[in-house]
């Protein structure tokens, strides 16, 4: 069975490296859900090469973590950019909450490499999952738990 | 479309142009059977991130008169879940194709091209192709604007950036190239490569390896189609790696008090 892919945004990954202290202990079984599996090879992380600019001194951990196979980071090139500019023109549009730029970036790399989800605790990222701007892209805070769409 | 714990049968029918009264020539045929075998399978090693398919088909139903073909995956166990995922991706190609170029750009370009082989009849004596999942059919009509598209449109880009993945497949006759297998995204990239780099190519063969270069991209498609080698550094032993276990809660005061949120937020503004 095809292991699964989630997308990691830079709070999620802050959240991870601070022990989740400000999450409630229902979000933090979550984190330790997906940690757990990414650990025994049963998911994958892809996340956006920007993540490694925005956790500081954790940034050297990061980049050791990425090292490890379950992980793939994806540097902002030219489809991430374009379909990045396409989200933030869609959410405009459909007057719901344009992400910045990085959060666009994250959302992008998510929806092209198809992940099953994006993870975050941003809320004004969270409202948009599901939404057509955003491809359908589920967005969620971390878990486990089956999130693929019976088709 | 696919439903787990169901068995997978997919249906074709083709429809010869009224040129041939409706009846489809045997070379569209034998192309439309050899381009979906292909299709089938460069949509397992893209779902499956593996560099062999595993699945096997076979006939459930053949009527040549009217060009009528059903195929069933063999039942294989560990493979289950795998069928239902490559058949619900073979139905969203054809529909993606059906549809319009939009929908194709989430296809890796060894899918697409194995997609336009296997239409290919529709630019030549056939009409139509229906494909039945259960009880979703999906009919292309002639040369879609998808079709054509799928077939004609690529435009290249390139920029510099990096990409991981393990390296495998070397290949030193002629030009130097081997392709890197990500954990993510597209199956595999050709990474061409400079004489000179030879021997730190070979250390890094079955290795998880980070590779700098030129990426070339062929539009619509978000993954690279071949990486002009710079530099590449292979990453150690994973069993050296720190785990997610061993790193979680590492950095307690990271965000120095304010919500994760805030603090990336911060820092963006800053």
């Amino acid at each position: 069975m095809p292991s699964r892919l989630f997308c990691w945004d830079a709070v999620t990954f802050t959240n991870f490296f601070n022990g989740g202290i400000d999450r409630t202990p229902e979000e933090i079984s979550g984190i330790h859900e997906v940690m757990d599996m990414v650990d025994r090879h049963q998911a994958r992380i892809v996340t956006s090469e920007t993540v490694v600019g925005e956790v500081l001194e954790a940034a050297a951990d990061l980049e050791l973590l990425l090292k490890r196979p379950q992980f793939m980071k994806v540097s902002p090139s030219g489809p991430i950019i374009t379909k990045v500019k396409d989200i933030r023109t869609a959410t405009r549009a459909a007057v719901v909450h344009t992400p910045k730029f990085a959060d666009a970036t994250f959302i992008a790399t998510a929806i092209l490499y198809r992940a099953e989800a994006l993870h975050t605790f941003d809320d004004r990222i969270l409202r948009l999952s599901g939404l057509p701007s955003v491809d359908g892209l589920m967005i969620c805070k971390p878990r486990g738990e089956q999130t693929m769409l019976g088709l | 479309m696919s439903e787990p714990g169901r068995r997978i049968v997919i249906a074709f029918k083709l429809e010869g142009s009224s040129r041939d009264d409706g009846l489809v020539r045997f070379a569209d045929f034998a192309a439309f059977i050899e381009g979906t075998l292909a299709t089938l399978r460069a949509i397992e090693r893209a779902e499956t991130n593996q560099r062999h398919a595993k699945i096997e088909y076979r006939i459930t139903q053949l009527e040549v008169s009217s060009a009528a073909l059903a195929i069933e995956a063999v039942d294989t166990p560990q493979l289950r879940d795998t069928e239902h995922v490559v058949a619900t991706r073979f139905a969203q190609g054809l529909a993606a194709v059906r549809d319009g170029l939009g929908e194709m750009a989430a296809f890796e370009p060894p899918v697409r091209d194995a997609l336009a082989r296997m239409l290919a009849p529709l630019r030549r004596g056939v009409r139509s192709i229906t494909t039945n999942f259960g009880e979703t059919e999906i009919a292309i009509v002639g040369r879609t604007d998808g079709l054509l598209t799928l077939v004609e449109f690529k435009e290249e880009t390139a920029a510099v950036g990096s990409f991981s993945g393990s390296v495998d497949a070397l290949n030193v006759h002629g030009d130097h190239f081997f392709y890197l297998y990500p954990a993510a995204g597209p199956t595999r990239i050709k990474c061409v490569f400079d004489a000179a780099m030879l021997g730190k190519v070979r250390d890094a063969v079955k290795r998880y390896t980070t590779v700098t270069g030129l990426i070339e991209y062929a539009e619509p498609s978000p993954f690279p189609q071949r990486i002009i080698v710079e530099d590449l550094e292979s990453h150690p032993d994973p069993d050296t790696l720190p785990s997610m276990k061993s790193l979680w809660g590492k950095y307690p005061n990271l965000t120095r008090g304010l919500d994760a949120v805030a603090f990336i937020e911060q820092m963006r503004n800053a």
